[in-house]
């Protein structure tokens, strides 16, 4: 089985042996790069190349690992036990229809192989990365309330990605491949942008991404991103610009600028910064 | 196999543990690496766990497999004369003039290459304090022996280019331990410390107070407990306005 990339989104060639790599592997691949390099995006691309279900667990600061295996309701269990179950078709004397499982217990759970995406991991604290380094380890975890040990069927391909905003620790990374994307280059720029705005022409493209790989080198608090030039390219074809952009009269600056600062900084070069 | 470049990595600062190892051989089992430039990715994945070990790994990478070994070079193909670093390279040599002008012609191509590899061992053997990294000892399994290298060099479907030319464009130079503080690796940086603010109940011995506090009492000894140190979240202190964090440098920063 190997990910060959589609059609919406551009695959360097070293990340598709990579993802291969791990997926032969059986490990969950780490990737960490700068906003907009298509780490997320990653994910979902494999799982509709390969024509695989996805879970995703978009991880948030409040998440504890327990929660991303399984969920046990014990509320919905009491009510039930004490006001009835109605026509729910719940059993209170019957704990699974009170198990709910996270995006992780899913896919351990299901018969095919799953792809399995833990979207910015370093949002959560530590201690919930160290719970889950045993559950990617062996592919299993327990139930505690009824000592039942729930092992994957088939190993999820496992996509982390990390925004790099805390060090993970040291026994996580060691559980996985780590990949670190770098900023795309000029030309991988281009074909990414040749696969969103296929009629975009040559000139008008060679300008802004010149304009583009210039205000990244000026040293801006949030330097822009894939994201912002493809909102600007999007912008200047809505307008009908015409090349040569001049660098001095950027159009529509504040899709690629966002801070304040930096607006100031790059309007008022030779006024005093306020 | 490959053993003494582990010890080489190792060397470097770079963390390898048997568990890697044992995990290569497995890969290298299933046929994960047919090619040198597949090998390049496998090992930078399975071995590098951290990215300011990247750079490192691959200019030992490179130096391994692709070094010179005394009077054995490496024969490159027609590509690499057109390689954009070489011509670079060969350029600047002529302008500082310590090739001579009419090198081009006077030398053959086996003895430029022989002279930019001497310059880059030697460019890298200053920047890391004039460690080797030249195969000591056993050689590389693709052999320095048996004449033509270019067998070696079997390009993927599709791939980017060779290794070589991966490790050339040295993309991840700046995120190295001993690069200096520049905006790309800022963000790295600001990852790797770690906020410590007292925590739990106090157990931890305060040596120095319970010393004062002993010797104030007349040699009475009297014990003083303090809270511990642990990391915890910027965010949640920032908003809750405790009283400020002592910050600590994690160990890779102090080189």
């Amino acid at each position: 089985m190997q990910f060959l990339g589609t059609n919406k989104y551009y695959l360097n060639p070293e990340l598709k042996e990579i993802v291969n790599i791990a997926t032969a592997m059986e490990k969950p691949l780490l990737v960490t790069g700068e906003a907009g390099t298509g780490k997320t995006q990653l994910g979902f691309e494999i799982s509709r190349a390969l024509e695989m279900t996805l879970e995703e667990a978009r991880c948030k600061s409040t998440f504890k690992g327990e929660e991303l295996c399984y969920v046990y309701d014990t509320v919905l269990r009491l009510n039930d036990s004490r006001f009835g179950t109605g026509e729910s078709g719940r059993d209170v004397n019957n704990i699974w229809d009170y198990l709910s499982f996270g995006p992780i217990g899913r896919a351990f759970l299901a018969e095919d192989r799953r792809v399995l995406l833990l979207d910015e991991i370093d949002k959560t604290d530590s201690d919930t990365q160290d719970n889950l380094l045993d559950v990617l380890e062996d592919g299993s975890f327990i139930i505690r309330e009824i000592n039942h040990k729930v092992k994957a069927k088939q190993m999820p391909i496992t996509i982390i990605t990390s925004n790099a905003k805390r060090e993970l620790s040291d026994p996580f990374l060691r559980r996985c491949y780590c990949h670190h994307i770098p900023f795309p280059s000029m030309e991988e720029m281009s074909q990414i942008v040749r696969l969103h705005y296929p009629e975009v022409s040559a000139p008008l493209m060679d300008s802004a991404l010149a304009i583009f790989y210039h205000l990244r080198q000026q040293g801006f608090e949030k330097p822009p991103a894939t994201a912002e030039l493809l909102d600007w390219l999007g912008a200047l074809q809505i307008d009908g610009a015409k090349p040569p952009l001049v660098p001095d009269k950027i159009p529509f600056l504040g899709t690629l600028l966002k801070r304040t600062q930096d607006l100031l900084q790059y309007k008022g070069v030779e006024r005093e910064s306020p | 196999m490959f053993l003494p470049f582990f010890y080489q990595l190792r060397d470097q600062g770079i963390p390898i543990s048997l568990r890697y190892i044992l995990e290569f051989y497995q890969a290298l089992e299933k046929g994960l690496a047919p090619d040198l430039d597949r090998l390049f990715i496998l090992m930078r994945l399975i071995f590098i766990k951290k990215i300011e070990h990247f750079d490192g790994f691959e200019q030992a990478f490179a130096a391994y497999f692709f070094g010179a070994e005394g009077d054995d070079i490496p024969r490159f193909s027609q590509e690499v004369w057109e390689d954009k670093g070489f011509r670079r390279w060969l350029e600047e040599e002529l302008a500082k003039g310590s090739l001579p002008d009419d090198a081009l012609e006077r030398l053959s191509l086996p003895e430029l290459l022989q002279r930019f590899w001497e310059v880059a061992m030697e460019q890298r053997g200053k920047h890391r304090g004039g460690h080797t990294w030249v195969g000591t000892g056993g050689t590389s399994a693709f052999g320095h022996s048996g004449g033509d290298r270019e067998g070696i060099r079997v390009y993927g479907d599709g791939m980017h280019g060779s290794a070589l030319k991966v490790i050339e464009s040295r993309r991840y130079v700046d995120y190295a331990a001993s690069a200096t503080l520049r905006a790309e690796n800022l963000r790295q940086i600001l990852a790797a410390l770690k906020h410590m603010a007292p925590a739990g109940p106090p157990t931890e011995l305060d040596v120095d107070e319970t010393i004062d506090r002993s010797c104030r009492n007349g040699g009475e000894i009297e014990l003083v407990f303090r809270r511990e140190l642990r990391s915890s979240s910027a965010r949640s202190h920032a908003s809750s306005g405790q009283p400020p964090m002592r910050l600590s440098i994690s160990p890779q920063l102090k080189r």
